[in-house]
């Protein structure tokens, strides 16, 4: 019975005719499964959440202690123009933002670039995780700070940002500036997209020590003009931060625009 | 699976690099030989997308290599001539974050970083700083991470660099059982790395391909033309500045020698079994000249 439905069913089926296009096209697709084995390979969201593991103990050790430490000061310390407080907000900007410098030189160290952009994620997405964490990661800082200063002291807000923020983003516009800058142009004009020089990623100079002094020049600007006695944490130089700040920030977009372009450059 | 490099050139400033360099590959071993200088990493660089082509381009099966992106990048595997690492890493960690940037799932970046520090003899030293290494050790490591995504275009720029001839022998069987499915370029100026695993060898020199085909048949060209004879000592300094010598052995008063020549280079020079080395001597002897 089986078998006579069987045969009545295989009467009248029609074989397909032989597809040479056929067979190329199921070669073609064998192919694509085998070039891309997708189940090994993560999502971008998924790198980067990978890549948190791969920032140093260092990092998140100084984040965390320096944060302590400023909220210590800021719950311990007066609140008026004159206090030391202000300049210690101010110095902590550059203080974590050496620690972040430290994070994206990883990134730019001699023959691990020539390995980060040889890999299927881009040097472009590495940098910008690095940047997006080390950026959360202060502003958190930044932010912790802000609200035991309005909670406890009844500070405005935007103070504590404002006076954080500028020698921040000006350390961070100079450690962008000294990376991009190490790097050695060929001075070849780039016949693809990128439509500037292309830079060739051979240089063993580290712009560590340049972040390191160009954060040390920060700081000392700060001290300096609060032994010297300019209280430039008075209300009325309020206009003066804000510019500052602008421009700082304007400055620090632009570098790390600059950094990203390069680094999406030569990884397209 | 083919791969080729259309009229690739590189000019920095006043120099070529490479110039106007075309071949097609497809599966198999292929060993660039040349002198230092003579455009070998700036040819793989281009290939690897490392460096951008002053002209020509890069295709695989028929598509333009940077227009893939992370497509051309998830199925190639690179070693470079020197490799830098966090200095915190240890063995793991370095293959584990180059798993990472490789985009290669966790689990199994776990078990494939395992299993090639297995490979390449590294596995005790697996939670070992990268900076205690040694520099053959380190070179085992950069072939294990250049073979953690199991690539289907694996490009190694001199990689026997610091191996001891045990590992040597061990790092050319271990390439040459891997050919089956995958494009492999070895660049090297070590004739012995690539003369009995490569299926096509391609010299280079000055930016370009001088010569392509398979280690038998370069051989061929020298046929006839390797000699060896014994030089009296004092005639030696005259006969070494006018001949192209591949070995010279101190023998009493004479010098027995391995000369590479169109003509027999001295009375009673016997004609020898050529190989490759001597091919590579007489190709970049004009240099030394």
């Amino acid at each position: 019975m089986r078998n006579r439905k069987l045969k009545r069913r295989l009467a009248v089926l029609t074989v397909p005719q032989y597809s040479y296009e056929g067979l190329e096209n199921t070669i073609a697709k064998a192919r694509g499964i085998q070039f891309h084995p997708e189940k090994q390979r993560m999502t971008t969201r998924q790198f980067f959440l990978d890549q948190i593991r791969f920032i140093r103990k260092e990092f998140w050790g100084m984040k965390l202690i320096f944060t302590a430490f400023l909220a210590y000061l800021l719950l311990s310390g007066g609140v008026d123009p004159e206090s030391w407080l202000w300049t210690f907000v101010a110095i902590s900007g550059p203080v974590l933002c050496l620690a972040n410098a430290n994070v994206l030189c990883d990134v730019y160290r001699p023959g691990m670039l020539e390995l980060q952009m040889t890999a299927r994620n881009s040097l472009q997405k590495v940098l910008i995780f690095r940047l997006m964490v080390s950026g959360v990661m202060d502003l958190l800082a930044f932010s912790c700070g802000a609200a035991i200063l309005t909670l406890w002291k009844g500070v405005y807000l935007w103070r504590m940002f404002l006076y954080a923020v500028v020698p921040y983003n000006l350390m961070c516009m100079g450690c962008l500036a000294a990376l991009h800058r190490t790097q050695v142009a060929s001075g070849i004009k780039d016949p693809s997209d990128c439509g500037h020089h292309m830079i060739i990623y051979k240089t063993e100079e580290s712009p560590l020590p340049y972040c390191m002094a160009w954060g040390i020049a920060i700081v000392f600007i700060m001290i300096l003009l609060k032994t010297e006695g300019y209280q430039i944490f008075e209300p009325e130089n309020v206009t003066v931060w804000v510019a500052l700040a602008a421009f700082s920030t304007l400055g620090a977009i632009r570098e790390m625009k600059k950094l990203i372009r390069y680094a999406a450059c030569k990884a397209a | 699976m083919r791969l080729i490099l259309e009229r690739l050139s590189k000019q920095f400033k006043n120099k070529i690099a490479v110039e106007q360099v075309s071949v097609a590959l497809t599966e198999g071993i292929y060993g660039f030989l040349g002198a230092n200088g003579a455009g070998k990493t700036t040819l793989i660089q281009m290939v690897c997308g490392i460096v951008e082509p002053t002209a020509g381009e890069v295709k695989l099966d028929g598509k333009n290599t940077v227009s893939m992106g992370e497509d051309f990048r998830d199925l190639l595997g690179y070693l470079p001539q020197e490799f830098g690492y966090t200095p915190g890493f240890t063995a793991k960690d370095f293959l584990l974050y180059i798993s990472s940037i490789k985009g290669l799932e966790p689990k199994f970046a776990k078990k494939k970083t395992e299993e090639l520090l297995r490979l390449v003899n590294l596995e005790e030293e697996t939670n070992h700083k990268i900076r205690t290494f040694s520099g053959g050790m380190k070179r085992r490591l950069g072939i294990a991470q250049a073979l953690l995504n199991d690539p289907k275009i694996l490009i190694l720029d001199e990689p026997t660099a610091g191996l001891d001839p045990k590992e040597r022998v061990y790092f050319r069987n271990l390439i040459s059982g891997m050919s089956k499915d995958k494009i492999i370029i070895i660049s090297t100026h070590i004739v012995s790395d690539i003369e009995y695993i490569s299926d096509r060898i391609l010299v280079m020199k000055k930016g370009r391909f001088i010569l392509d085909g398979p280690a038998e048949e370069l051989v061929a060209e020298v046929d006839g033309m390797v000699w060896g004879c014994a030089v009296p000592q004092k005639e030696w300094p005259g006969f070494e500045q006018a001949h192209c010598i591949a070995n010279a052995h101190n023998r009493g008063n004479m010098v027995e020698a391995r000369v590479i020549s169109g003509q027999c280079p001295y009375k009673g020079a016997k004609k020898l079994e050529p190989v490759l080395e001597d091919l590579y001597l007489q190709c970049f002897y004009e240099e030394k000249g």
